[in-house]
């Protein structure tokens, strides 16, 4: 129950982190996309405690069902958790770079200007928090499937 | 462990929907707190609505 209910809040908290991220990127102004951006950080604690909650309680299945540890679909979990947490804070790091854009274009006449509009849409930064949702997708996939078990 | 007396398909649906679901209302209580408390920003309001319609409503 606690491993799901943590999957629960990493999966829940990354879709509302995605939300909020697409909101960012559609908003007018620079003070609205700044705030978008800085409303992500009240889901951050949900992704972490559902993030190694998942682990925790996973690791713990694992031992109380009696599954190997090496098999493929554990292994791959594994993975695609360091890789889903891995990506996910590079994104994040990469949307802190753009809020702290938009929080000195708002102080400064509340227009956006070329720079914020290259940084929010960046391919590469945009593409490691997709990824990440991608790697988390895959571990549900994973999780439900469990292939080679 | 429910995985295995189930087809994966309509399960994976299943729980995909009901994750998003309570993502999507994580999303719009955290809009609609934002809202109340800076009511002069209409882009909150209407990205709380927005949300509810466009990601709750269909997961």
């Amino acid at each position: 129950m606690f491993h799901i209910t943590g999957a629960f809040f990493l999966v829940g908290g990354s879709v509302a982190a995605g939300v909020l991220n697409v909101l960012s990127q559609r908003a007018e102004r620079p003070s609205e996309t700044a705030l978008f951006l800085r409303l992500i950080r009240t889901v951050l604690p949900v992704i972490a405690l559902g993030s190694f909650a998942t682990l925790i309680f996973g690791l713990w299945l694992v031992h109380e069902l009696h599954f190997a540890f090496w098999s493929f679909w554990i292994v791959a979990a594994i993975v695609l958790w360091l890789l889903a947490n891995a990506l996910g804070g590079a994104g994040g790091k990469h949307q802190e770079r753009a809020r702290k854009i938009a929080e000195r274009l708002a102080a400064a006449g509340d227009t956006r200007d070329d720079e914020l509009r290259v940084i929010l849409r960046d391919p590469r930064g945009n593409a490691m928090s997709w990824l990440a949702g991608l790697a988390t997708l895959l571990l549900l996939v994973d999780m439900i499937w469990k292939p080679g078990a | 462990v429910i995985g295995y007396s189930r087809p994966f398909f309509p399960l994976f649906l299943h729980v995909l929907g009901a994750m998003t679901l309570v993502g999507a209302m994580l999303a719009v209580i955290v809009l609609t707190v934002a809202a109340w408390r800076r009511p002069e920003v209409a882009a909150l309001r209407r990205a709380a609505f927005g949300t509810l319609l466009i990601v709750a409503i269909p997961a």
